[in-house]
């Protein structure tokens, strides 16, 4: 029995100091991890119709224990809860003892989905979104970290505070007028505008009478449109159809016109 | 007596600065990074040190009884069920602000509360063998096996 006794002694010392070396390496290591980790500057470019935000994340010293398993995920929700973006970030090993280990988290922004269904007010409104991160690491291979928040972004419509500006007609000749209709907005967002607007004008019956294109201005602006119509006292509405390099917009119509 | 004293005492002094005040500067410069999280803890070592050091104070004055056994069995068991509840059955999830930001944090160490279970099984095995160990020595004591006749 003495051997039995003498032996677990044994064991529970040997895997006492065990444990209590890892304890205070982890520690340690957390320190280091926690002093070194740092964000980079983001930096957003355009992919297609893509718009990417990354967003570093610098390990100045991932200390004595390997780090797996690296994932941060980001949700981007709008004031109502639709979902507009989800990007993930995969890294499965960020050895042990690396400094300046770099991972780069690329927020997509598919603005495209903006230009749909519920999402179409974000073209015309400032608003905030929430954005969900999550990161989630395995340290040192036996414990599972996860760390989440949610911040709140402000949101700058493209076509803020888009209308008529103007409308206003001038006789050519019997049953032929030009029509001058100057439509405004100002870009909030964060990325240019380019492409095209289409206007056209159409009566109550909601025929066409008109129609112009003209290029967008890249951060907003007065633009002018001169079209021919029969008969300016007909129109009714206008109605716009964005076309630009990140999403395609239309029919968006500006009801009630009247010729003064 | 008075040897078990003094020595219940140095014991009891050097649990306290291992377990409760070099663990609890740390804890306070980790505190610095994360008050929120960190906070709770320090009460949670306080416990664990109070717990330690009131079995081992017990185990030394009752050294050569059956009580001894009794309190370090004791001490394997409250261990466990501290490690249990303290490590919040081994997920720990908290809310806590840091640097204007509100942040949810969980952190899974059921592997590591594991390891600390299987030392205190290890220390409750050890304690019971020494107790039916002592319990055998002192029968042994008390009714001596009989020797052989000298014939034999």
């Amino acid at each position: 029995m003495k051997q039995a006794i003498r032996a677990l002694g044994w064991a529970a010392t040997i895997f006492s100091i065990f444990l209590l070396l890892f304890t205070i390496t982890s520690a340690y290591s957390a320190l280091l991890i926690a002093q070194g980790l740092g964000f980079g500057e983001p930096t957003t470019s355009v992919h297609g119709r893509i718009l990417v935000v990354s967003l570093p994340f610098r390990f100045g010293d991932t200390g004595l224990y390997d780090i797996a398993d690296f994932n941060v995920t980001t949700l981007i929700r709008d004031r109502n809860g639709f979902s507009i973006s989800e990007s993930s970030t995969f890294v499965p090993l960020i050895p042990r003892a690396s400094s300046n280990f770099t991972v780069e988290h690329d927020i997509l922004l598919d603005a495209s989905k903006l230009a749909a269904g519920n999402l179409s007010y974000l073209l015309f409104n400032d608003t905030d979104l929430t954005v969900d991160a999550i990161l989630k690491l395995n340290f040192a291979r036996v414990i599972p970290i996860e760390l989440g928040t949610n911040i709140s972004l402000p949101w700058g419509a493209p076509l803020y505070g888009l209308a008529v500006n103007n409308i206003s007609a001038t006789m050519l000749g019997p049953n032929s007028y030009r029509a001058t209709v100057i439509i405004s907005y100002e870009n909030h967002a964060f990325f240019d505008l380019d492409g095209t607007v289409e206007l056209q004008l159409l009566d109550n019956a909601g025929n066409q009478l008109g129609t112009g294109t003209t290029n967008l201005l890249a951060r907003g602006g007065q633009i002018p449109f001169q079209i021919n119509v029969p008969n300016p006292q007909r129109i009714a509405t206008a109605r716009l159809f964005f076309r630009t390099s990140y999403f395609n917009y239309g029919p968006y119509d500006i009801s009630n016109l009247r010729i003064p | 007596m008075l040897p078990r004293v003094a020595k219940a005492t140095v014991k009891a002094v050097l649990y306290l600065i291992f377990l409760y005040i070099i663990p609890t500067l740390i804890v306070s410069q980790l505190s610095s990074f994360a008050p929120d999280l960190f906070s709770t803890y320090t009460d949670y070592l306080a416990i664990f040190a109070a717990i330690v050091i009131f079995f081992v104070v017990a185990s030394e004055l009752t050294a050569g009884t059956i009580y001894q056994y009794a309190f370090n069995i004791g001490r394997a068991l409250t261990l466990m069920i501290f490690f249990i509840l303290a490590l919040q059955g081994g997920v720990i999830s908290q809310d806590f602000e840091a640097q204007g930001f509100n942040f949810h944090f969980a952190i899974d160490l059921r592997i590591y509360l594991a390891m600390l279970i299987s030392i205190d099984l290890l220390s409750l095995a050890r304690s019971v063998l020494q107790a039916l160990n002592f319990l055998s020595q002192q029968v042994e004591q008390q009714h001596p096996t009989p020797l052989p006749p000298d014939d034999f």
